[in-house]
Parts: structure tokens; sequence; C-alpha cells
């Protein structure tokens, strides 16, 4: 199979089957439907792994596999081609999304089932398969945009996936509108960068007579680390547009309000798009440009600073949640936000690595709830659950996993990642002259961790500990689930269908970690697999300069930068790393476990604890850009522009005119008296005129 | 021979009595009577003009004139009789509107 | 000069109008000949039309003959295609037989006439983009305005005296400067050259070579033209005319009215305003630029807040067009590549959208957004296809919309010559996310929700004819959005033709100040068209 045909086939699989689905899918039986839906999913998947391994030692020498379709837009000196993208980077993520994205595909067919729309939900499930992959395997930022609007588009119409209930079509709108925002910046940011590198591609193509943006960016000398610089229009400039659009599609400060409410949808989409996934294109996005990034440090130290910021912002509202989804919500905000600390420190590797591991816990905790949930018959209040444990012994113990993991657990996969990028943050050079900074990040974050491990474990014990509170009434929390407010009592163990991905996934939640053991922990002895292999497809600091004085190609420069060591990074700086990094590690397990166990301790003894109110109403941010955006467009839409601007005055400009010219025709019309002698006599008078003055003249 | 101004003086006369005649009357017939005779007026203008010129032009245009007269008169009368036949009255000052 | 099949496709509407006006009177049964009739024709029309875009070379279709010689006034009968007006011909083509069968029974009085008023309108529209020569454009351009006029003043709505009287007003005040633009424009090319025509493709020679215009008439003939065509495009603020000739438009004359008349103000833009006055097109391209964008922001803004369906559609026109005529004064391929690909967008997706509501208003009877609610229960095909629509007026990528919003963003965003360009594109960026909130939201107020209304209840989802209707649309969308070269390759040569008398960098082309008298032609532009025997 040729590299196109194959990387072809990974995104047309699940187009075909969300097209066969779509058309016919209404006259389908439920099994038929899951067949399809399933099957083009591992189709797609068992492609992505032949596709990556086949290139495995191609990709770890630093070539990128492209496969051109076809020429999609080209007008002038814009050009933008269907054409697909193997390298390091998105072979990483088609294969977790792949994955994934299978075992969820088979958890929904449990899970939706008995459910009208079962067609329509594998149909949109399928397309975002489809446009996810698109995003990640887009060899240009068009096309990647593609993508980024599909995956946009399915989130929408899943999350609304129950269009009789308005507060799900709020949402799913709101999710719509707040991407759009982000768009609006990712949109720009391709245009200033099309305008400076005259180009969209990521890389230079010669075969096809294209140049690389990335290749362009390599070249530039890099921004001072300025504020004027973000508004110079330069690559800072670039670097921050697309950054707003990471912002919006990853859920991070401003535009973070949009990921709580899409929890509207089913719990599977909850898991597959809102916390596997979509949400992490942004980081891939801003990994993609690192290129970009790594020239533009004010807008590296912005990322940075957001990503901190929303990390902490978003955990101290987990820990006051009631839904068990919204909890998982927050929590998803939270680590995006250290994916993109990551980023912003020069880590991209470490964020992708978080990225990863992410995937199959926040997969695994999505589906461990949606497992309760329907154990629990759509009661999703916490006050409502306890004592589970004895109920749904596989969910429990799946999900323990996933706590354990988020938490930081050490040797499990989010230990890891954590880790990593604690250490990366504290070691960063990324912002010279600010030397407090990264040390600022490195508590920030580590104080995320102690509450990401707090208020898990408030989830854990809640939902599966204590004593069983299935008739409280917890409806005045809740704020859709209220409609449930029948007493419910636990079933039995979810079927097979839902517990085998939970199993599957608790495995990877475990082992996901161990491709990418941190060097320090073997003292520099083991390399670190997962960001050595990343390393061709991302840029660092320092690059830069030996591309711009030897102008080779960058192709060239990564197998140089194979076989000598790499340049940007003395051998002994990383050395004398180590030892910080183990102490590192030592001081994570410590806060991982103290979340633990303060949170065991806290807990058990009060479970129905009452958080603070700013807390709980999510420090009012909804209310705020009503107030602050959406109602003061809707008034003065509504009643200045329209009924003042529009009607009033240039319709009154245009009728007035009108009602002029009638008036003046009412004063004239009186002339035309309808008698003919008078007629006669304007003539006769007329004539006179005309003859006298010949006569005069 | 009479001389020229004697044609121009009558053809002014009778025009100037058509004219007046067309301003005081108010029967539709005499007002059409009173433009008839203001045509025929112009008529004798150009006859002698063209005899006194050598011009056959101004006998050509009275057979032009002739003719639109004519067919003036004709359109002229019936338009008269729809009138007379809607409003019972040959007054031309009752005929103000063009509805009824 | 043999092919007449240019001629053939523009008259052969009006050969159908003629027929039908022949056809025998009776009763019901009768009606339906008639539809089948006028169906015929236009689609007959749609079918020869295809031959343009399936032939390499366009010149092929070219006809120019004298028409009236008399006095020397040197009026032809010169009709053409290039890859400016291919798409628009086939764009009118391909929109009549939809609208005529989108209104298939919601008319139900003088069913002939309306037939007759739409093939003839067909012609009217189609001669416009053909024409090569001012007269017959103009000609043309007014035969347009009277089908239009009765569509809306006989088959309208409530108030659709005032909204017919209105749209006719506006147009004649443009038109008619237009008229006086075309007759100074003759006068003053026939007296610098000595070759007195109205052939839009010798003026436009002539400017090439060398300017015969100063400045300070480049800039008169410019707003003469420029108002007739903005006003129908409509930039804002001449766009009040819209939303009331729309709303009281029937389904079929609401189609045509955005679909394809709408495009012609921007397609005379392209056509006269940029080859003819570059000088003045470059001088007021900020201002205009201005005001465009204003129109995208304004219209969105104004269209969220719509009580009525087709308020909303018409408001999202101004919006959409603000779009065109900023990629059309972005003086760059890209821009104006975008600027026609969009043109062509909208006229099949705003085309669509007018549709759609109309087939909900022969159902219910109102456009109110406030009545319905919870469509998507009781008519999911429907709901399907109005998704579809929307998604490709807010500009999703792999829809057409996008292709078109994009080029043009880029392209004004990157022009060399806009003042101010990255500031233009920004705010009209703003549109894009304005339009995802009002078509959304209108969407989920429709569409989405409970039934709330029980007269919703008992709707009945689209029938066979319905979806034929939009099934050749969705198709269409889709298709643009996923494979556009097929349109743009055809387009590009046109376009940097006219691109490249404006948009160069650096000092205009032409240079000529108002104080020195126009320099006269060397060559005898006799010779450009050879004289019939």
């Amino acid at each position: 199979m040729s590299p196109s045909t194959n990387l072809a086939a990974i995104i047309l699989a699940p187009l075909a089957g969300a097209i066969v689905l779509g058309l016919f899918g209404k006259r389908m039986g439920e099994r038929a439907i899951g067949v399809i839906a399933c099957s083009t999913v591992a189709a797609s998947a068992l492609l992505s792994f032949y596709a990556f391994f086949t290139h495995l030692h191609a990709l770890e020498a630093g070539e990128r596999i492209s496969a051109p379709l076809f020429t999609w837009v080209k007008a002038g000196s814009f050009r933008a081609d269907v054409s697909l993208l193997l390298d390091p980077l998105s072979g990483i993520y088609i294969l977790f999304i792949t994955f994934i994205g299978f075992w969820i595909h088979v958890f929904a067919t449990g899970y939706m089932r008995g459910d009208s729309g079962y067609w329509r939900f594998f149909a949109y499930l399928n397309l975002f398969m489809f446009a996810m992959l698109v995003l990640v395997l887009a060899d240009n930022f068009l096309l990647m945009f593609v993508g980024w609007e599909g995956v946009g588009l399915c989130s929408y119409l899943l999350i609304g996936y129950y269009f009789t209930k308005d507060f799900a079509n709020d949402a799913a709108k709101k999710a719509f509108i707040v991407n759009r925002v982000g768009d609006f910046g990712f949109a720009l940011g391709v245009m200033l960068l099309f305008l400076k590198s005259g180009s969209v591609f990521f890389f230079t193509d010669g075969s096809r007579g294209v140049t690389g943006a990335f290749d362009w960016a390599l070249m530039q000398t890099a921004d001072p680390l300025t504020a004027s610089a973000i508004f110079a229009g330069g690559i800072t400039t670039i670097a921050v547009l697309l950054f707003v659009g990471a912002c919006g599609k990853s859920a991070q400060i401003p535009l973070f309000v949009w990921l709580p409410d899409a929890m509207a949808g089913p719990t599977p989409v909850s898991a597959l798009i809102h916390a596997a996934t979509m949400v992490t294109a942004g980081v891939y996005m801003v990994s993609r440009a690192s290129w970009i990034y790594v020239k533009a440090p004010s807008a590296m130290m912005i990322v940075a600073i957001i990503g901190a910021a929303t990390a902490l912002f978003a955990a101290t509202i987990a820990i006051a949640q009631w839904d068990i989804k919204k909890v998982l919500a927050y929590s998803t905000i939270s680590q995006l936000g250290y994916m993109f600390l990551a980023c912003g420190v020069g880590a991209f590797g470490a964020g992708i690595f978080h990225v990863f591991t992410h995937a199959f816990f926040k997969a695994l905790l999505f589906l461990g709830a949606g497992s309760v949930i329907v154990g629990m018959h759509h009661v999703q209040e916490m006050q409502r659950m306890g004592g589970l444990k004895k109920y749904m012994p596989w969910t429990f113990r799946t999900m323990a996993v996933g706590w354990l993991a988020i938490a930081g657990f050490p040797l499990l996969s989010g230990f890891f990642s954590k880790d990593e990028i604690l250490f990366k943050t504290l070691t960063s050079d990324a912002f010279e002259g600010v030397h407090l900074l990264p040390k600022v990040l490195w508590v920030v974050g580590a104080g995320t961790a102690l509450l990401t491990a707090v208020y898990m474990t408030r989830l854990m014990v809640l939902t599966f500990w204590g004593k069983e509170r299935f008739s409280e009434n917890g409806a005045s929390h809740a704020d859709h689930g209220s409609e449930h407010s029948h007493h419910a009592a636990p079933s039995r163990e979810s079927p097979p269908s839902m517990v085998v991905p939970l199993v599957v996934l608790a495995v990877g939640a475990i082992t996901a970690g161990w491709v990418g053991v941190p060097e320090g922990l073997s003292g520099g002895h083991v390399r670190n697999y997962f960001e050595h292999f990343l390393r061709p497809a991302i840029a660092e600091r320092g690059q830069a300069a030996d591309a711009a004085d030897a102008s080779v190609p960058v192709r060239e420069t990564f197998r140089d930068a194979e076989s000598v060591e790499p340049p940007f990074k003395k051998r002994d700086v990383v050395n004398e790393n180590h030892d910080i990094e183990i102490a590192l590690t030592v001081v994570s397990s410590v806060i991982a476990i103290g979340g633990l166990v303060i949170g065991w301790i806290w807990f058990r003894r009060k479970p129905l604890w009452q958080p603070p109110r700013l807390l709980e109403e999510k420090y009012h941010v909804d209310e705020a850009y009503d107030a602050a955006i959406v109602e003061p467009i809707k008034q003065g839409s509504s009643s200045l522009l329209w009924k003042i601007i529009d009607i009033r005055i240039i319709d009154g400009a245009v009728n007035g005119a009108a009602a002029l010219a009638a008036s003046v025709g009412g004063v004239i019309r009186h002339l035309q008296s309808g008698l003919a002698r008078s007629y006669v006599a304007m003539v006769v008078f007329g004539a006179l005129l005309i003859i006298g003055y010949f006569v005069i003249r | 021979m009479i001389p020229l101004s004697w044609y121009l003086g009558l053809s002014a006369l009778l025009f100037t009595i058509g004219a007046v005649g067309v301003f005081i009357k108010r029967n539709a017939i005499t007002i059409f009577l009173c433009i008839e005779l203001m045509l025929n007026a112009v008529n004798l203008t150009f006859v002698s003009l063209s005899g006194y010129f050598g011009d056959m032009g101004g006998q050509l245009f009275v057979f032009i004139v002739m003719t639109v007269a004519a067919a003036e008169a004709a359109v002229g009368l019936a338009i008269i009789i729809s009138i007379f036949r809607n409003r019972e009255s040959l007054n031309v000052d009752d005929a103000d509107a063009m509805k009824l | 000069m043999e092919n007449q099949l240019l001629t053939i496709i523009t008259m052969l509407p009006l050969v159908g109008a003629a027929a039908l006006a022949l056809m025998g009177r009776g009763e019901r049964s009768n009606e339906n000949a008639l539809r089948w009739t006028a169906l015929l024709f236009s689609t007959a029309t749609f079918a020869i039309s295809l031959a343009l875009p399936l032939t390499t070379d366009l010149k092929t279709f070219e006809t120019n003959v004298p028409w009236i010689s008399a006095f020397n006034l040197g009026v032809r009968y010169h009709v053409a295609v290039d890859g400016l007006s291919l798409w628009l011909v086939m764009l009118t083509t391909f929109l009549v037989p939809l609208a005529l069968v989108s209104s298939w029974r919601s008319v139900t009085y003088r069913q002939r006439e309306f037939l007759i008023t739409l093939l003839a309108l067909e012609t009217g529209m189609i001669g416009v983009f053909v024409s090569m020569d001012m007269f017959l454009f103009y000609v043309f351009w007014e035969v347009m305005l009277v089908p239009m006029y009765l569509l809306i003043g006989i088959w309208g709505g409530e108030r659709r005296v005032y909204a017919s009287i209105k749209f006719v007003i506006y147009t004649v005040v443009g038109s008619l400067l237009m008229l006086a633009g075309i007759i100074a424009l003759y006068y003053v090319h026939g007296h610098a050259t000595g070759n007195y025509t109205f052939d839009i493709a010798v003026i436009t020679d002539h400017m090439r070579s060398a300017s015969f215009l100063s400045l300070s008439e480049q800039r008169w003939l410019f707003w003469a033209f420029a108002i007739a065509f903005l006003i129908k495009v409509p930039l804002f603020p001449f766009h009040t005319w819209l939303p009331d000739a729309h709303v009281e438009a029937p389904t079929a004359g609401s189609v045509l009215l955005a679909g394809v008349l709408l495009k012609m103000g921007t397609y005379g833009l392209m056509r006269f305003n940029l080859p003819l006055f570059p000088l003045a097109a470059r001088h007021y391209a900020a201002f205009i630029s201005a005001l465009a964008v204003v129109g995208i922001i304004y219209g969105a803004l104004v269209a969220m807040v719509q009580p009525d369906l087709k308020k909303l559609v018409a408001y999202s026109s101004v919006s959409h067009l603000g779009f065109v005529v900023l990629g059309i004064f972005s003086f760059t391929d890209e821009g104006m590549q975008g600027a026609l690909y969009q043109m062509l967008n909208h006229g099949v997706s705003t085309g669509a959208l007018f549709i759609i509501v109309g087939m909900i208003y022969e159902r219910r009877h109102t456009r109110l957004i406030a009545e319905f609610g919870g469509l998507a229960s009781v008519m999911p095909v429907y709901s399907t296809l109005f998704l579809v629509v929307t998604l490709s007026s807010i500009a999703l990528p792999l829809l057409n919309g996008f292709v078109g919003e994009f080029l043009i963003l880029v392209g004004t965003f990157t022009s060399p010559v806009l003042p101010n360009a990255k500031l233009f594109a920004s705010f009209a960026s703003i549109g894009m996310i304005l339009s995802a909130v009002y078509m959304l939201w209108m969407y989920q107020r429709v569409i989405f929700g409970e039934v709330r209304n029980p007269e919703n209840l008992k709707l009945k989802d689209l029938n066979g004819r319905e979806r034929f209707v939009l099934a050749p649309i969705i198709v269409l969308i889709v298709l643009m959005g996923i494979y556009p070269s097929m349109f743009l390759n055809r387009s590009a040569e046109a376009i940097s033709a006219i691109r490249s008398r404006v948009g160069l960098p650096g000092p205009p082309v032409v240079q000529n100040n108002g104080d020195q008298p126009p320099a006269r032609l060397p060559f005898n532009s006799a010779s450009q068209i050879p004289k019939e025997p």
C-alpha cells in the first residue's frame, strides 16, 4: 500500500461510515449500525497502526511521509492542497485517536442502546473521527482548518444531540460560537502567516513546488521578549493569533466557558471529543507551529501564563462541582492548561506526552462516569450517589485506575507526563530576563497537581464510597438533571460492551506513560523515547541560528541532528539537570500522594462538604459574559442599529425624499385644474413669453 | 393687386377671433369651431405667403394642415359625443376630471 | 461569429414566455401544462448553457454584429462570455428552473402571467451578463427590472406595493446615473479616439493602452456607475430596499433577487468600474471597503435580531455581499477570485435558504421565527437539508461558503494597494463569528427544542418535488466546497486581467493629470472591430 492510499484510507474509512449511516442508517437495526460505525473506525485504527509501524524507522530518522491528493484552493499566489502528512507528531495523534476512538465507539453501542437517534449518533461520531483525522494529518493550515471547524461542527451536533432539550441546544450553540471566536484569531494568524511567508503549508515540498511556512520561520531571527512585539505584526503576532484559536478549541481562559456546558451531550461524546481528542487540538496546533513559537518568546510567555492560570482556575472550580461530568469537565480544562504550560515553557514534547496519557485516563474516567450514570438511571449529581463500589465493581476498579493516574500516583501514566511538565517548567530557559517566572509557574503547577488529587478523590469518595444517598434530593444543585428526580437505585454492573472498553483504557492509563519515562529517572541511561521520537517534528529554541546560517534544506538538518548530538542542548547541562529531575520526581510523588490522603480524610469525613459559593457558581464568568457582551450586542443591534439607524435614519431619509416629492407634487398638482380653458390660457401665455423673448432680443 | 398686408391682417383677425372664442366660450362645439377658425387663419397665411414668395412649400403645408384638421375633427367630435353621452352637457368646465 | 449559442440561451426563455402567452386558455388542468412548458424552456436553457463551461475556448461564443447603425451611433449586438460572466450565466440558468419548481403550487392566481414574468426575467438576467455593449447592457438591465417589479408587485405579500415601488425607485435612481455615465463615457471615448462605440471590450482595451480619461473624469464616471451597482449590491447604506423587497416577494422572486440580481451590482463593479476607472477605483477603494466592512458587521448584527425569517436572510445578504465588495476592492487575485466565488456561493446558498423558508411558509403561512420550534421532530429531512444550507452560509470548510470567504479575507489582508488592509480584513473576520451567531440561533429557534405550537405538529415533511429542488443545490454546495478549482481555474485569467489594471503596488498604471487634455490614441480603433459588409 502506497503511503498516499494508506493515509487517505485512514481518513476516508470513517467518512464512508458517516455517509452510509447518514443516508441509510435510519432503516438499519442497532446492531448493523453499531457494526458499521465500529468497523470503519477499527479499519481506520488498523490502517493507522500499519502506516505508523511500517514507517517507524523513517519517522525516527526524521522523515516526513507526505501524501498529496489534489489541489484544493488556488487563486493568485494562494494555494492550499488536500494533502496529508505523516510525521512523528501526527503519527502519535492518529494512533491514540483511532485507538481510543474505537473503544469509545464500542462503549457507545452499549451506552446509547434504545435511543431513537442511534443511527444519527453514530453518523456524527464517525464524522467526528474523519474531521479529527483530517485535522492532525493535514499538511497545511487551511486543510487543518477544515478539520478544525469539522470537529467543531460534530461537537455542535453531538452536544445538541438531545435537540428537544433547550439547555443542550444552548450549549451546542455556545460551543460553536465560542470556538468561532477562537477561529477568528486562528484565521487572522494564518492570513498574517501567509502574508509574511507566502505559504500556508507547513513544510517545503519541492516535488509539488510548495514552500513551507515553518521553513520561513526557521530563517527568522527571534523576536525580543517584549510586549510591543505582540502588536508589531511579526512572528510574535502570528503566534499570539494562532494561540487565540487554540484557546477556543482547547478551552483556555478566556474562552473556556463552552466546555463545561458541552457536557450536555451524551457521555461517550464527552469522553471522545471533550476530553480525549478534540480539545487537545489546540495543543496539537501550538506544537505543530512550534517552529513559529520558538521565535516568539512573548507569545510563549502568554501561552505559559494562560495555561498555568487556566490549570489553577479550573481546578478550584472542579473541587466545588456536584455534577460528576462537570467535575471531569473542569478537570479537563485544568489538564489542558497543563499542556499549554508545557508548550509555553518550550517543552512541546512534554505537552504532547501529557495529551497522550491524558487521552487514556480522561477517556477512561468519562466512560466510567458514563457507566455510573447509566447505572444510576441518568442521575449525575454526586450527592445522590455513594457506595456504588459494591454495585459496579468493574466500573469502580477501572475508574480507580483513572483516578490514580490523573492524580499522578507514581508509575501510572499521569505521573510521568505531569512530572515531566513540572520539571521542564522549573528548568525552563524560555524567558530570558524573567527568572522568577518559571518558579512561579512551577508553584502554580504543583498547587494544581495537589488540587487535582484532592478533587478527584472527592469524586471517587462521593461516588463509590460512603453511605448510599440514592433517595436524597440533590436537585437544588442540579442544573439539568432535575427532571430525573425519581428515586434512582443503582442497577447491576454495565453490559460487557461498556465494561471491556473500560478495562482496555485502564490498561492504557497504567502503561501509556512508560513510553516516555523521563531520562532523569534512569540517570540519563535510557532515552526518553517519546520525546526523542517527537524531536524532528517540533522545533526547539536555538535551532534557528544554525539553520539560518547554513541555509540548508530543513530535511537535511534533521538528519544531521540525528547523527550528531542535538546542537541545541548541551549534554552536560542535561546531566546536571538529572539530579533536579529526580528530586522533583520525589516532590511530585509526595504532592500526589499527599493530595490523595488529604482528599480521602476530608471527604470520607464530610462527603457533603458545602464548598464556597463563588467556586460552586464558577466565579460567575458566564453571567459576566452575558452582561458585558451578549446582552449589549443584542440590545444594541435591535434597538439602535435596526430600529433607529435602519428604520428611522436610512429608511427615514429614503421615505422622506419620497414624501418631499409627493408634497411638492401636491402643490403643483393644483395647476392641473382640469379646466380646458385654463390650459389654453397657459398655452397662449407661454407662447407670448416665447415670442416676446425673440422680439425683445 | 391686393397687397400682402391685407391677407395677413385678415388672417390675424380670424386667428384672434378664434383664440378669443376658445377663451370665452364654454360650449365644446363652439370651442371646436374656433379652433378650426384658427387653423384656417394659419392656412390663409401660408397660402398668401406662398404666393408672395413663389414657394410651393406653403401650399403644400396647407394640405397637411387640412388633413390634420380633418382627422382632428373626426377624433375630436367623437370625444365630444362621448363626453356628452356621459355627462349630458357640452360645457367644458364640467369636464374637469378624467373620471366621473 | 457563426456561433449563436449565447443568443439562443438569452432568447430561449423569452420564446418560452411567448409560447406561454399563446397557449390556449382553460381551467386548472391547463395550469399544469403551462408550468411544464415553462419548466421545459428553462431546463432547456440550462441544458444548452452547459455547453459553455464544457468548451475550453469561450471566444467561440462571441457574436458581434451592428445593431443600430443610424446616425453612426455605433450600437452593436455584441454578446460574449468570459471567465467573469461564465459562472454567473450558469448560476442564472441553474436557479431559474429551481425557482420555478419551488413555487410549483404556491402561486394561486395569474399562473400564466407569473410564469411569463419569470421567463422574461431570465432573459433579462442572462442578457445583462453576456452583453459586451453598454447600450445592450443597459437595455437588459432595465428589461430585468420590469419583471421583478411585477413579481413583487403582483404576487407579493401584504406590503407588496410599497416594496415594489421602493425597489424600482432605488434601482432606477442608480440606473439613470449609469445611463448618464454610459453616454458620457461614449462621448468622451468617441471624442478622444474618433471611434464612437458602446463596445465594452473596445473601450476597456483603449483604457488599457492609454488613458483617455483624466483623473477627475474618472472620478465622476466612477460614481455614476458605482452608485448604480452599489445600490444593486446592496452596500450599506443603500440596503434598505432589500429587506422590504425580499419579505414581500414570492419565493421564486426572492430566490432570483438574492441569487442573481444582487450579483449584477458586483458584476458591474468588476466589469466597468475597475477596468475603466482604475485611478478612481484605487482612490475610493478605502472608502468603499470601509462601507463594505460596516455592511458586513451591521448586516450581521441586524440580521441577528430579526423576528422574520426572510428579513433575517435578507440582512444576511447585506453582510455576505459586503464580503464580495471587500474582495473586489482588495485588488488582489485572491480577493477578486474569492469575490467572484462568493457571488456564486451566495447565489446558491441564499437561493436555497429562500426556497427553504418558502417551503415552511407554504405550510404555515407565517415566517415569524417565534411561531416555529421543534421542527426537527416533525420534519427530519427538512431539518437536515436546512442544516447543510445553514452551514454553507456560515462558511464551514468543505462547503462552498468557506472558500470564497477565506479567499476574500486573505486577499484583503494581503492587499498591497488598499490602505489599512489588515484592519479591514480583521473587522470583516468578525462577520465570520457573527454569521455563526445569527444563523445558528435562527436554526435553533426554528428546528430544535420541543414542539410548542400545536400547529407545527401537523406539518408534513418534504415531498418528492421539494426534495428534488434542494438536491441539486446540496450537491453543488458540497462540490463547490471540495473542488473549487473546477470553478476558479476558469475565471482566473479574466480576473487577473482586471486585477492587473488596478492592483499593482506602487504608482498606478495610468498616469494622467486633470489639467492635460486627454491624449488621442495613436491607432485607429476601427480596425479593432471588423465592420460587416
